[in-house]
């Protein structure tokens, strides 16, 4: 549905994107994830027709976009980072308009207007004056319009940034029902933003994806280690130094203020859990629990665009 | 041409929500009654004066020395004031609010762009000169406008003020900044009036050469106008103006369009 192929991007003398390639399948969420700056936006106005590549192609729902912007343009729906909302019309005003210069066709104005007002959960304040809204709901105007010509192609700037998390909450939902229908790009620098909504995550920095796949396999490829805490009924003193004997482990620390809880740490695809199990079984040892531990995001995020960059929220 | 009309159609109910055009509006008729009443009242005491008197009395005309003054003279200069205002906001306002990320993104041309957005402010201006048709109407009961006259000057500033607009827009495109944009349209509205001033000075006359003078005297907005205030309509102001118009809104059509490949 998306594909793009060595994008760049270059604002005179800076270079913004050097070179971006991927794809997005039908019906597909992906998360570009990447600190401010790293070239999110760029990408997006890219996609959207706002502004040209430096070089590279991007095809959006089968047409190139620089060749046929305005094919592109029908079939996408955009929302900048800053909504654009015309604040002096009322709601159902501004979203006439925006159907209406997106090409939609005048007898179907009324029922798009009214299905992405029902989407967005916006009925009861159609009437109103955008200015007079809070920023809850002008967000989810921002994606009634992006969504008011029925697009094939949603790109989101950062849809929840400045929302509190009830507002955050609702926002994701309503993402969340687009899966498999629409497909679509968003994008954000918070992290449990991606885990929860994306099929498939792009981390994004300094103009290059340095990472792309699905949570588990970003971090396998990364060699992040395997993580279990392993937790024993009693201590026996020989067991840590047992431990250590495993095969792949790297390093058995006790943790603070549990004498008989174990963090193991392990090379990826040493089946560190099975292992210690049939140890375990063989000899007998007093074992009450272990835990596999996911490689979080935050690490895999921190790791790939630098400890002292990432001032996450 | 349906985009041209949504976008002018936005662009006019932005325009009557807001106070602005109201005040422009109310500005306008306000200082154009002023003084209509005034020229009004120093003609009637002319007649009152000179009335019986059958030599004066044929001097006395109330399209020479109401219509005329008013019309010809007063409101386009009120109209090189008030005009600017109206265009100043066309293009900086997408900006600032971010809806331009929005126009731009849409399947639609940066011409229709630019030609909705003076449709819109095209339709304020009419609005606006549609208010003062009221003088001429009070006038016509108590005297006999010469209506031929009236309607080339109606003309006359209509096609004036469309170009102050067209130019006040295509200076709003360099800018996001509203200020800006209205004081470099009233700039550049005043160098291209008094421009018709080259010619009659000797002495321009003379360094420039004749041909350099009256080319650039014939440049000037005004000089332009002064047929259209005699009940005279000749092609060739029309014409001036038209093209004015037309340059003015291709450039502001390249300047959005730059914006889209920058």
């Amino acid at each position: 549905m998306i594909e793009v192929q060595d994008l760049r991007k270059l604002y005179g003398e800076r270079v913004a994107l050097e070179g971006i390639s991927f794809r997005v399948e039908k019906g597909e969420i992906l998360g570009f994830l990447g600190p401010n700056g790293a070239g999110k936006t760029t990408t997006m106005r890219i996609l959207t027709g706002f502004m040209p590549p430096t070089s590279g192609k991007a095809i959006v729902a089968g047409y190139d976009v620089m060749l046929h912007p305005r094919e592109v343009k029908r079939r996408i729906g955009y929302l900048p980072e800053h909504p654009p909302l015309y604040k002096e019309m009322t709601v159902r005003s501004y979203l006439g308009f925006v159907a209406r210069i997106k090409g939609v066709a005048g007898r179907q104005i009324r029922t798009s207007v009214g299905s992405a007002l029902e989407r967005c959960g916006l009925q009861e304040v159609a009437g109103r004056l955008i200015q007079n809204l809070s920023k809850g709901f002008q967000q989810r105007v921002g994606i009634a319009q992006a969504i008011v010509h029925s697009p094939e192609v949603m790109v989101l700037d950062e849809p929840t940034v400045g929302l509190d998390p009830r507002q955050i909450l609702k926002i994701r939902n309503l993402i969340r029902s687009f899966r498999g229908e629409k497909t679509v790009i968003l994008s954000t620098h918070i992290i449990p933003e991606v885990e929860k909504l994306c099929d498939r995550i792009a981390i994004i920095n300094e103009g290059r994806i340095v990472a792309l796949d699905d949570r588990a396999r970003i971090g396998s490829a990364l060699e992040l280690l395997e993580r279990v805490t392993v937790q024993f009924t009693q201590l026996a003193p020989p067991l840590k130094g047992r431990l250590e004997l495993l095969e792949g482990v790297r390093s058995v620390v006790q943790e603070d203020g549990a004498p008989n809880r174990f963090l193991v740490e392990a090379k990826v695809g040493s089946e560190i859990s099975r292992r210690i199990f049939e140890c375990a079984v063989e000899e007998r040892w007093p074992l009450a629990e272990v835990t596999a531990l996911k490689p979080s995001l935050e690490e895999v995020f921190l790791k790939l665009t630098g400890e002292e960059r990432g001032v996450m929220s | 041409m349906r985009s041209i009309f949504t976008i002018a159609r936005r662009e006019l109910s932005t325009y009557f929500v807001s106070p602005l055009a109201y005040l422009i509006l109310a500005v306008f008729v306000l200082v154009v009654g002023l003084s209509f009443c005034l020229n009004l009242i120093a003609f009637a005491n002319e007649c009152l004066i000179y009335g019986n008197n059958p030599y004066f009395l044929q001097q006395l005309n109330v399209n020479e020395q109401v219509v005329r003054p008013l019309f010809g003279g007063f409101v386009p200069v009120f109209l090189l004031i008030l005009f600017p205002a109206i265009t100043m906001r066309l293009l900086p306002e997408e900006k600032r609010q971010g809806t331009a990320e929005l126009i731009l993104t849409s399947p639609i041309t940066s011409a229709q762009i630019v030609l909705g957005k003076y449709l819109g402010a095209l339709v304020v201006s009419l609005v606006m000169l549609a208010g003062s048709l009221a003088f001429i109407g009070v006038l016509a009961t108590v005297s006999q406008p010469d209506l031929r006259t009236v309607a080339s000057l109606y003309l006359g500033v209509f096609l004036l003020g469309a170009t102050f607009l067209a130019i006040g827009l295509c200076l709003s495109a360099f800018t996001d900044n509203q200020v800006l944009a209205y004081v470099m349209s009233v700039g550049v509205l005043l160098v291209l009036w008094f421009l018709s001033g080259i010619s009659k000075s000797n002495s321009l006359n003379e360094s420039l050469g004749e041909r350099a003078a009256a080319f650039l005297s014939n440049l000037s907005v005004i000089e332009h106008f002064g047929d259209f205030t005699k009940g005279v309509v000749d092609t060739q102001h029309v014409a001036y103006y038209l093209s004015i118009i037309v340059f003015s809104l291709f450039v502001a059509q390249r300047v959005v369009d730059s914006h889209r490949w920058r």
